[in-house]
């Protein structure tokens, strides 16, 4: 009977301690959830029916047991700053979708506290490929149940929902990529008073792979003389989208003609694309002003010109009365001496 | 008789001693000989090359048209047969004619990354090649180096004296500039220019000729000053500005290098007095060998932390009603109607994406009873209609009812002015960005509900979706 009741003891305490941990799971911080995935973005060379393994790591960085699912969705651009748009309708796949090529090595995973969990993306790339630029993002996706715990309320609520993503990006070898871009919208004021001369413009990737055109912006002025030479940034372009890009180019005080020349290469072969613009810089109110300046200047010193040479003459006229006056008292004296 | 023979022989004997013995002291004093040394070794000697790395040589395989970033070298038969001895950045020099001095082109090329493909070797460089390069056209990669020679004398050498030092190269094209598999080759360094290119520590020398001849290189300085013996001294050979003075160090002697295994030079250093007697001798040695690269990567990352904002907390000009979660934005108990319910979350992000990264928010309907997006709550449209998805509006009016969020704080698409709301869409919409690495960058987004009188009692939700990615 003793060891009956020793052995129910045992089994009561390892049930106890069993469920003990199991709440752990439960009782970390669920006031944030900290996460970090790398590499975020990755680049893949490619060649058609190749098979290929790509890794990403996924950190928890919390307390707390983190559980939920991985999964892969194709993305696409559509503004000018490059923002990734999820796409997982699978009924409006997009033409540089490349989701269907990858499979996860987990469906699901948990990862325990200040612990990450690496998952093998399994790439299989289809014999005939339709582009040379092809794009997914893996994501992770904590499972809210597991997070809110045992004392998820049901009141009125909105449900957070986390997608903590990064970008796959293949390029497909040993295939003819068409690669164009065009540079479009190269704006700059025809006029300035003054410098700096703030300029955008628009590359645009015409191609189906994504390209990541270098170049520079130089600024000469009338005598041909550079003035300043600035590098465009490097950012890559996807396919069939544009980039803005900016620049600000001169000093402050600028006189003459100038010529803006914007020069640019990409691709595989190095291509070539520019453009230019000229712009006139007079600082138009400042030359009035000076000159204005000037011309009062110049009135006030003739008008002091001329008073002094006023006020000469006048004396030079008291002087020859003075002198007149002198001569005539000389005389008076004379013949008053003569009389004498 | 027999002693004083035994005498004169002894005392005759001791005469012919003594003569020999001062002859032996006394004439190297009275008649010194030159030209006749026993040649000895240095105390010390050696050589130190400023970059031991081997130059590198290989051939193309097969025909290159041009443009062309990539560059596909032969894996047999060549001094390199892979491309483990050049690295990104190297300077690449494509060589039609090995008996042409140059470039093809007339320039050189930088090497931008090293790979494999399907067991043929392969880099990529910049920029592209404007001609086309036949197979078995020349890769080459130079890797120059100053020699300082470093000398203990064990014999003096008088003024007028030489150093004389011989360098190893090939027996033809040996100053064409390329390198050579088996020797130095002397590029640009010629008899006209040796002299300024040779810079001695403790000594002076008032010329230097540079000779070449099938094998070897032989540099010669005479010297205008006297070395002591026992006193260190050093010269070095090649320009410290142009690397085109200088040797150029070779490429792995053989067709079948394995990398990591170096090739051993003999230098021969003599001192030598007026008349090109050897004074002091020694071989020295040289052992070029493979570069090593060291390479690190930083890898991309981005860290999203979303945290929970307490009740009677001043965020985004309101003071929260009630505490939120990570995970959820719970309203409650809607006891009052025509008030706001003031909820907030923090959304913190730290990546060194060079792009920088982005947030976007949608979500899956308006709150609704139970779910079922039947009976809902509506999103507001703010004080007056003023706001929709895209556009933020004032919303101070209790009375117009509604769901909607407003945002402060770091990077956030609209941070001021303050109290303007706008209600979630159904698509992705960014409400955080930054174009650039970001580090601890926060932004607090905080939700409004009010709701009418009249509004059917229940348990309303839906769900918020945050997107965090790289921008691309």
């Amino acid at each position: 009977m003793k060891k009956i009741l020793v052995v129910f003891a045992f089994i009561l305490a390892g049930c106890v301690l069993f469920k003990a941990s199991s709440f752990a799971q439960l009782t970390g911080d669920t006031n944030v959830l900290p996460l970090t995935v790398f590499p975020a973005v990755q680049d893949k060379l490619v060649t058609p029916g190749e098979s290929t393994r790509l890794q990403l790591q996924f950190k928890n960085n919390n307390q707390m047991f983190v559980s939920g699912q991985i999964k892969v969705a194709d993305y696409i651009i559509s503004d000018k700053r490059g923002t990734p748009i999820l796409i997982e309708d699978q009924q409006n796949k997009p033409k540089y979708g490349a989701a269907s090529w990858i499979t996860p090595s987990y469906d699901e995973i948990t990862i325990s506290p200040n612990n990450y969990v690496t998952v093998d993306l399994f790439v299989t790339v289809p014999n005939e490929v339709a582009s040379c630029g092809k794009y997914a993002i893996v994501y992770f996706q904590p499972s809210l149940t597991r997070l809110r715990g045992v004392n998820a309320r049901t009141e009125s609520a909105s449900a957070i929902n986390i997608k903590f993503g990064a970008l796959v990006n293949f390029i497909v070898q040993d295939k003819l990529c068409r690669e164009n871009m065009q540079i479009l919208n190269l704006k700059t004021p025809g006029f300035l008073e003054f410098g700096p001369i703030n300029t955008s413009f628009d590359l645009v990737n015409m191609g189906d792979v994504h390209i990541v055109p270098k170049g520079s912006v130089v600024l000469t002025d009338m005598f041909g003389k550079t003035v300043v030479s600035k590098s465009i940034e490097e950012q890559r372009i996807f396919p069939e989208t544009a980039k803005e890009y900016k620049a600000s180019l001169g000093p402050t005080w600028m006189i003459g003609r100038y010529k803006l020349q914007l020069d640019t290469n990409f691709g595989s072969k190095d291509f070539k694309r520019s453009a230019l613009a000229y712009i006139w810089v007079f600082p138009v109110r400042s030359v009035a002003a000076i000159a204005l300046a000037l011309i009062i200047i110049i009135l006030l010193l003739k008008n002091m010109y001329k008073a002094v040479a006023k006020k000469e003459e006048l004396l030079e006229g008291e002087l020859e009365e003075e002198k007149k006056e002198i001569e005539k008292l000389k005389e008076e004296l004379r013949r008053k001496n003569g009389r004498k | 008789m027999k002693d004083f023979k035994k005498r004169s022989l002894s005392l005759l004997s001791l005469v012919v001693i003594l003569f020999y013995t001062a002859v032996f002291f006394l004439l190297p004093i009275s008649h010194p000989i030159n030209n006749v040394y026993a040649a000895t070794t240095f105390s010390q000697a050696k050589v130190v090359l400023s970059n031991s790395r081997f130059s590198y040589k290989a051939v193309l395989s097969g025909t290159h048209t041009a443009p062309l970033t990539t560059a596909t070298i032969a894996t047999s038969g060549q001094a390199d047969n892979d491309t483990g001895n050049i690295f990104p950045k190297d300077n690449i020099c494509f060589n039609t004619v090995l008996s042409v001095i140059g470039c093809s082109e007339n320039k050189t090329f930088a090497v931008n990354n090293i790979f494999a493909v399907s067991g043929s070797n392969q880099f990529s460089f910049t920029p592209a090649t404007a001609t086309n390069l036949a197979a078995s056209d020349y890769v080459v990669s130079t890797q120059s180096a100053t020699m300082t020679v470093t000398f203990t004398p064990t014999s003096a050498v008088a003024s007028g004296g030489y150093l004389r030092v011989t360098i190893p190269s090939l027996t033809s094209n040996y100053t064409d500039g390329i390198p050579d598999g088996g020797g130095f080759d002397a590029n640009k360094l010629t008899n006209s220019n040796i002299n300024a290119n040779i810079t001695p520590t403790g000594f002076t020398k008032s010329a230097t000729a540079l000779s070449y001849s099938a094998g070897t290189h032989v540099i010669l300085m005479t010297l205008s000053a006297a070395l002591a013996a026992g006193t260190e001294y050093s010269f070095v050979i090649g320009s410290t500005s142009d690397s085109t003075l200088r040797f150029i160090n070779p490429a792995p002697t053989g067709t079948a290098h394995v990398r990591g295994v170096a090739d051993t030079y003999s230098f021969t250093f003599n001192s030598e007095d007026s008349s090109n007697v050897i004074i002091d001798k020694n071989i020295l040695k040289l052992v070029p060998i493979d570069g090593v690269l060291v390479s690190a990567t930083v890898e991309m990352t981005i860290s999203y932390t979303i945290g929970a904002i307490a009740a009677t907390q001043s965020v985004c000009g309101l003071t929260t009603s009630v505490a939120s979660t990570a995970t959820t934005v719970p309203f409650g108990s809607l006891a009052s109607s025509n008030t706001f319910y003031n909820l907030a979350q923090s959304h913190t992000v730290t990546t060194n994406a060079t792009r920088g990264y982005s947030l976007t928010v949608q979500y899956n309907g308006a709150l609704s009873k139970d779910g079922a997006g039947v009976t809902t709550i509506a999103d507001t449209t703010c004080d007056s209609a003023s706001c929709n998805t895209t556009t933020p509006g004032p919303w101070l009016t209790a009375t117009n009812n509604g769901f909607g969020y407003t945002m402060a704080g770091d990077d956030g698409v609209w941070v001021t002015p303050t109290l303007y709301f706008r209600p979630f869409p159904t698509s992705p919409i960014q409400i955080m960005t930054n174009s650039a690495p970001a580090a601890s960058k926060v932004l607090n987004t905080c939700y409004r509900l009010s709701v009418s009188g009249t509004q059917q009692t229940g348990y309303y939700f839906n769900k918020l979706t945050y997107t965090i990615t790289p921008m691309f």
